[in-house]
């Protein structure tokens, strides 16, 4: 019998090259697909390059070859990430695709930032009202959702799996977390007490890869999370323990970060301020390398120094802008996503995905500490405890 | 030479690095007359000619341009250097390979064969050589400023970055290898500019069959002022200090690829201060491509001194051919592997 063609939609990315590697290296997984790794270009695409698998170039926004790409293939599995019109109108082309082509099963991988940053108790669970007080990654994160919902009401099974934040190797969240943490700047927020919702990346490709084989639970969305809560405090002391530190971290409130979050808008400019700034001389001297701004310019400048020096000063008051001087930044970092995030205090449970599709974790929270430590080490982000030995190959 | 005398050159490859920095840097030279734009797809030179509003010949056929021209600057695929570098020098012209000379060892050499046959010079394109801080390091090293160097560590990595146009550096028979061949050779050639040829090395990497994304080893060196060992690490996939830190008598000394004019002296003596050196004579805005091509210029003239020339390319390549025959794997054990059965 021949194996499921899978496309990977999206395979050079974080969560997509991992993925691809566990297809490669695990005996588990290795055999029981026929896969390709969709990529958008090669210029980020060298952690799979270099395992000889097969790799194609795709253009999620042209209809017409994400079709003729997809033909053939049994189930898709959506690991894209970009800008909004990648993320929708891309996502429109794949289930437009996958529909035209008879595709069985759409995996696609959404994220909790569709209940908000500071999200309702309820969102524990996977049925509670999305929070429409979202990020716009939130926002876009929700109207996919919507979208592979509908996929799935037109013939093509679905399942949605909903990360918060991803660790383990090559995680943005645990390569700025070391760095952070080295250089003396985490805070933590009410004594870093709520849960990281930190799933590890190899725990979510497990998830991902056990719902792509799945042969019920469609057309559910599905937590991907450790099985137990983790507590930011425990987390970077964890961290902290791998390169044999004991720091002291600030403390700041919740109620203190939220206020920044929402102190820190920046407010529009008004009318007033806008035509300010028209008339400011570094506009005014910018246009001026266009010859007619630069007569207008000359101009207004022989019209204003005719006036009076009295008027002058009047005309120079009403237009001139305040200048603002902002304050240094808070050392507290209460700005910094690593705080901002642990205002949320509800751990999104895995109970369903683990119910409903037979999930079980791959690696538990030791044993992903350890494959994340393995790793800072051999990228030189922590001092390594040993090195292999090697013998030298001499000319 | 006088600086109205430009000199003729064709730009062979039409691709990022043309674009983006070997044909600014000849635009931005008094020197450079630019000649000539080639490619094998010929409406790629007339995109580019037409991009920097140039009135030059755009065309697919080298032989066409080869007469009107004093040398050429070579920038396309790695496995077509040779061929094409073969033909310019036969016609005793010169031309400046962008990095690497070859994808393998009897090409360079054989290279070199002609050039010396016509007459005529191989520069490389290994852009560091020019910056004034590789400079001044190697001058301080030669002079032994710092004493003996105990050991060092360079490193060079980015999370993804430089796509070619065609796509070639992910392809092993068209690259030559992966990111020791694009990226590593920079650092292994000013290792080179700066301690000689290592007499040993150890290289392992993750290749399981393309090209390698991580690499990372030790070159030994045996020198009149001691032995010692410097480790490499060079990533397409993880972002890296993009640095030298040698270890000497008098303390650490950095080198860093973001800082053309100066480098660091972290004296043992002195643990709490920081020392800065840079050249006396300042030089000015540090244009590493534009010195380069405009000393091509001066030697197609006038043969002088080639800062990276083809024989310092042609033991580039042989080293890391070397290193590739003696590879063995990086270990990865953060990786799930269950293995069945």
């Amino acid at each position: 019998m021949s194996k499921p063609r899978v496309a990977i939609v999206g395979a050079s990315g974080f969560v997509g090259a991992a993925l691809i590697e566990r297809l490669y290296f695990d005996d588990a997984w290795k055999d029981r697909f026929e896969f390709t790794a969709f990529i958008h270009g090669f210029g980020n695409a060298a952690r799979i390059t270099r395992l000889p698998v097969k790799i194609a170039a795709l253009d999620l926004l042209d209809f017409p070859r994400v079709r003729s790409a997809l033909a053939g293939f049994d189930a898709i599995i959506n690991c894209t990430r970009g800008d909004s019109a990648l993320m929708l109108s891309g996502l429109g082309n794949l289930g437009r695709a996958a529909q035209l082509n008879g595709v069985r099963k759409f995996v696609h991988l959404s994220s909790v930032t569709i209940y908000g940053e500071d999200p309702n108790p309820d969102s524990a669970h996977e049925d509670a009202p999305l929070n429409p007080r979202r990020t716009a990654y939130g926002d876009i994160k929700a109207a996919q959702d919507e979208m592979v919902f509908k996929f799935h009401g037109n013939g093509v099974d679905s399942i949605i799996l909903c990360p918060s934040n991803i660790g383990g190797p090559y995680s943005g969240l645990i390569i700025d977390g070391m760095a952070k943490l080295l250089a003396g700047e985490i805070v933590l927020v009410d004594e870093g007490r709520y849960p990281t919702n930190i799933v590890h990346v190899d725990n979510l490709v497990e998830a991902m890869l056990v719902a792509v084989q799945s042969d019920t639970g469609w057309g559910q969305r599905y937590f991907v999370n450790e099985a137990e809560p983790v507590t930011w405090k425990q987390f970077f002391e964890d961290l902290a323990a791998m390169v044999g530190i004991e720091p002291q971290f600030p403390l700041v409130t919740r109620e203190e970060v939220l206020r920044h979050m929402q102190g820190s808008v920046p407010a529009k400019p008004g009318l007033k301020s806008q035509a300010g700034a028209l008339l400011s001389t570094e506009f005014r001297e910018g246009v001026s390398v266009v010859p007619a701004f630069k007569s207008m310019n000359d101009s207004a400048k022989r019209v204003l120094s005719s006036l009076s020096p009295r008027w002058q000063e009047r005309i120079r008051s009403r237009i001139t802008r305040p200048t603002i001087i902002h304050p240094v930044r808070d050392t507290r970092s209460l700005d910094h996503k690593l705080t901002t995030v642990q205002v949320r205090r509800v751990f999104h449970s895995p109970e369903k995905i683990v119910r409903q599709l037979g999930y079980t974790h791959l690696l538990d929270r030791s044993r992903g500490m350890e494959t994340t430590r393995r790793w800072l080490e051999f990228a030189n982000l922590i001092p390594a405890r040993s090195h292999p030995a090697v013998e030298p190959h001499v000319k | 030479m006088q600086s109205t005398d430009k000199v003729r050159l064709a730009f062979i490859g039409c691709g990022a690095i043309t674009r983006m920095e070997q044909l600014p840097a000849a635009l931005r030279s008094p020197l450079v007359d630019v000649a000539a734009l080639v490619d094998a797809q010929a409406e790629s030179a007339v995109a580019l000619a037409r991009m920097y509003g140039l009135s030059v010949r755009a065309t697919s056929n080298l032989a066409d341009v080869l007469d009107d021209v004093q040398g050429c600057v070579l920038a396309t695929p790695n496995d077509t250097h040779y061929p094409i570098a073969k033909q310019i020098l036969e016609r005793g012209k010169p031309v400046l390979i962008e990095k690497p000379i070859t994808t393998r060892y009897d090409h360079a050499l054989e290279l070199c064969e002609i050039a010396e046959k016509h007459g005529t010079f191989i520069s490389v394109g290994y852009r560091f050589r020019f910056f004034p801080s590789a400079r001044l390091l190697k001058k301080l090293l030669d002079e032994n400023y710092f004493g003996r160097v105990l050991s060092f560590h360079c490193e060079m990595g980015s999370a993804g970055g430089w796509t070619p146009v065609s796509g070639y550096n992910m392809d092993r028979a068209r690259s030559g290898g992966g990111v020791m061949v694009i990226n590593g050779t920079h650092f292994l050639d000013l290792a080179m500019f700066w301690f000689g040829e290592p007499v040993s090395h150890v290289y392992q990497d993750d290749d399981y069959g393309n090209v390698e994304a991580n690499c990372k080893g030790v070159w030994s060196y045996d020198t009149p002022r001691g032995q010692f060992d410097g480790s490499f690490f060079f990533s397409k996939t993880i972002k890296l200090s993009n640095r030298f830190l040698i270890e000497t008598e008098r303390g650490r000394v950095e080198w860093s690829a973001a800082d053309a004019e100066r480098i660091r002296v972290f004296d043992r003596n002195r643990p709490d201060v920081k020392f800065e050196l840079s050249s006396a004579r300042r030089p000015g805005v540090v244009d590493s491509f534009r010195d380069q091509i405009e000393e091509f210029c001066m030697n197609t003239v006038r043969p002088g001194t080639v800062t990276s020339d083809g024989p310092n390319g042609a033991r580039s390549i042989r080293l890391i051919e070397d290193m590739y025959r003696g590879a063995t794997r990086l270990d990865e054990s953060w990786q799930p592997r269950r293995v069945i059965g």
